[in-house]
């Protein structure tokens, strides 16, 4: 288990992590959503021990990761733009990544012909996206107890997106490996992960098991022969409201046939309760917050 | 703990520095190479290297003279290998990408330093080892072997010095742009110092003299500053063993210097290590750690007002310095603005020049330049006499005069000359007598002064040094 207590980082002048505080359990895949400049990688950074944070603990099996040589083998972060040596090739970078983690030949060599990956050809020579993959299949050979990827799938086309997240959930399966993916991606990050952390502004906004929180979060939409009253909401979850005279859009929390009892004593002309997507809940909690601040 | 390589290694470091070797087996190729290229003196003709060691005052005129200069292009090719070398070990601190990678690798930092610091003094050590047996090879003076052996050791001990203190600095900086250029300014400062004080002394000694000839800086002083770059004691080690310059050298010196490099050395690796340990990765991209541009540049700027302003409050070449100073202090903090700080340091640091030049003119340098030298310390010494209204007459000299008895009395007369002598050149000027003295150490100074025959103490004194010879045949004289 890997927990995080009252993460904070700054860099420079800008605070970037106020009061992290997140646990993430073994077997997942875990996403870190937000939008740029929102915390997400740094976060990760701290995770995988490249900084350390100015307040709070980052622990792993309650140990710290930072400068534990242990705790990081079981480690493994590729960045949004992995380094590479000087005229390196991808034999070069997975011989690097073979010094230092146990990583499985057989499977390496499958997947490079499941990717029809070059070995033998310089990085500087690959596309961004080809670039990415090179890095995504020496990670998934090595299959660490953590991986943690940023942005990784950015630059992948559509099908090596689908190939390389049925890659992953496999490793996961074999190997109770837990992913933590960081991106601004909102509608893959639904589609891939069991668990998310929003953040907003280096803070969390939401977080928690994506299917219960989702089933949680509804939208509903209602019209009444009177102008609406903001009061009649008040003893809602609300996530958002917009009124438009005599129609309400809500994004509220809680169970649906409650809401539906309350909702029906104010008498509405009409009601829809509609299902929530992440990214819905993402722009309805960050222009809410917005609007709030 | 298992380790293999003694101390230097973990066991469970080895698959690393296997690949790490493996991965730059064709650049350590290429550079052995060219490194056996140099030391065999296939590269660089040998009659090039007699050229540009004669440029520093030295004659290879024997068989050993002829090594001597042959070596220092190894020696070169170590003070190259120590200034490149920490860049290249530590390149992955200068790029984010970089500093992801290798510092959420699983090893404590204090290793990741101790394997990349000590792969690269181990290479250092191979590479000189390797230059002095193919050196050996070719240049087979067998009668001086020894003296070879000794030189590259102790080229390898203070190459590591130096790599050490570039080291230190590489740790220091952000980029790799600011990296080559902390390493190389450090280089050039300790030059950029020698020649800084030679300057100011020169002008200071114009000051003192007023007019009445020049002084070069003491030889002992001079040894001195130069000491203080690491390439310089390279280079005194490489001459030490001329029987020609053994004289101007200072042994203990050179010694005391080289102790000093190799206890500086342990107090950066110790710094650089605890630095790098340390190392906030996710700091600002332009180095501003103490040790980077907030010293560098303000030394700097002291060293070129020291030298160039020769102590004066306003000129052209303080202007001048203003400007460079402005543009090191935008390119330094990467963007066009003004900290008032820097105008009030710079003026702080004329002030400081114009100050120490007054100082100096005050106590003829710090006691540094006498007008009448010691005559212990005087090899010899030539007067000239030149008379300014005497059109077919013009000059008499003496030759060069070794005796003690006829150097006291030079020496004696100078001393009246100094009592007798015209600030200025004007029409009561009718002699110009300049004495030249050459010291024990090779050092020269020259003193001249404005005098006229009219006066009977000077004409006593030339009337004198004609009987003793020292002045031949002079018509202005009779």
């Amino acid at each position: 288990m890997m927990e995080l207590h009252q993460i904070n980082k700054c860099l420079g002048k800008k605070h970037v992590l106020k009061d992290v505080t997140v646990s993430i359990p073994d077997g997942n895949i875990y996403g870190l959503i937000g939008p740029n400049g929102a915390g997400k990688s740094t976060l990760l950074r701290i995770i995988a021990g490249v900084y350390r944070a100015d307040r709070g603990s980052m622990m792993l099996d309650k140990e710290p990761v930072y400068d534990n040589a242990d705790k990081k083998r079981q480690v493994l972060f590729i960045s949004d733009e992995p380094f590479q040596f000087f005229h390196a090739t991808l034999k070069d970078m997975k011989n690097f990544y073979a010094s230092w983690y146990d990583l499985d030949e057989s499977l390496y060599q499958t997947y490079r012909e499941q990717f029809h990956l070059d070995e033998n050809k310089p990085l500087k020579n690959f596309s961004k996206g080809m670039k990415r993959q090179g890095f995504l299949i020496i990670a998934l050979a090595i299959a660490p107890r953590y991986l943690l990827l940023d942005e990784s799938f950015d630059g992948l086309d559509p099908l090596m997106r689908r190939e390389f997240k049925s890659a992953i959930t496999a490793r996961i399966a074999q190997k109770q490996m837990t992913v933590i993916l960081a991106s601004h991606d909102i509608k893959e990050m639904q589609e891939i992960c069991d668990a998310f952390a929003m953040l907003q502004d280096g803070q969390i906004v939401t977080s928690g098991n994506l299917v219960e929180t989702l089933s949680q979060v509804h939208r509903i939409q209602l019209a009444f022969d009177q102008l609406i009253d903001p009061t009649w909401f008040e003893e809602l979850d609300l996530i958002s409201m917009r009124v438009t005279s005599k129609v309400v859009n809500l994004y509220v929390r809680g169970q649906e046939p409650a809401l539906r009892e309350y909702l029906s004593t104010l008498h509405p002309l009409m009601m829809e309760v509609l299902p929530v997507s992440l990214e819905e809940l993402f722009i309805q909690k960050v222009s809410w917050k917005e609007n709030v601040q | 703990m298992n380790t293999f390589g003694g101390w230097l290694f973990h066991a469970s470091e080895r698959p690393y520095i296997k690949q790490y070797i493996n991965a730059n087996k064709h650049l350590i190729f290429v550079i052995m190479i060219f490194l056996s290229l140099i030391a065999s003196g296939s590269l660089v003709p040998s009659s090039l290297v007699s050229y540009a060691f004669m440029a520093f005052g030295f004659d290879p005129i024997n068989a050993y003279g002829l090594i001597t200069s042959d070596r220092s292009l190894v020696m070169i090719c170590v003070c190259m290998l120590s200034y490149f070398l920490p860049i290249f070990q530590f390149r992955f601190l200068m790029s984010a990408s970089g500093r992801d990678l290798y510092l959420s690798l699983p090893i404590k930092r204090e290793r990741l330093y101790h394997i990349h610091y000590f792969i690269g003094a181990l290479f250092m050590g191979v590479a000189t080892v390797w230059c002095g047996v193919v050196f050996l090879l070719f240049h087979p003076y067998n009668q001086r072997i020894l003296v070879s052996v000794f030189v590259f050791l102790l080229f390898l001990l203070i190459g590591l010095c130096l790599y050490t203190f570039f080291t230190f600095l590489v740790v220091k900086s952000h980029s790799l742009l600011d990296a080559f250029i902390i390493c190389m300014s450090y280089t050039l400062l300790s030059m950029m110092f020698t020649n800084a004080f030679q300057r100011f002394f020169q002008a200071g000694a114009a000051h003192i003299l007023i007019g009445n000839g020049f002084d070069t800086v003491p030889s002992h002083v001079q040894q001195f500053i130069s000491l203080l770059s690491p390439p310089w004691i390279m280079f005194h080690w490489n001459v030490l063993f001329l029987e020609d310059v053994q004289s101007h050298l200072s042994l203990i010196w050179v010694i005391v210097h080289t102790i000093m490099w190799m206890v500086f050395a342990c107090f950066c690796f110790v710094y650089a290590k605890r630095s790098f340990v340390r190392k906030k990765m996710e700091q600002r991209k332009d180095s501003q750690e103490w040790v980077t541009y907030p010293l560098l540049v303000p030394m700097g700027e002291a060293v070129l007002i020291l030298g160039y302003g020769e102590g004066q409050l306003c000129s052209f070449a303080i202007i001048l310095l203003f400007v460079f100073s402005l543009i090191a202090h935008f390119f330094v903090k990467r963007k066009i603005h003004l900290d008032w700080r820097m105008p009030l340091r710079f003026i702080g640091f004329v002030l400081l020049g114009y100050g120490l030049m007054q100082a100096s003119i005050a106590t003829d340098f710090f006691g540094l330049i006498q007008e009448i030298p010691k005559q212990e310390d005087v090899e010899m010494v030539s007067v000239q006499v030149f008379d300014t209204q005497c059109v077919d007459c013009s000059i008499l000299e003496t030759l060069w005069i070794q005796d003690s008895k006829r150097i006291s009395k030079v020496m004696s007369g100078q001393e009246t000359m100094m009592k007798s002598k015209l600030k200025t050149m004007d029409e009561d000027v009718s002699l110009i007598v300049t004495f030249q003295y050459v010291y024990h150490d090779g050092e020269e100074s020259i003193r001249s002064y404005y005098v006229t025959q009219e006066q009977t103490q000077v004409r006593t004194v030339l009337e004198e040094w004609k009987k003793l010879g020292i002045l031949r045949d002079f018509k202005g004289v009779e």
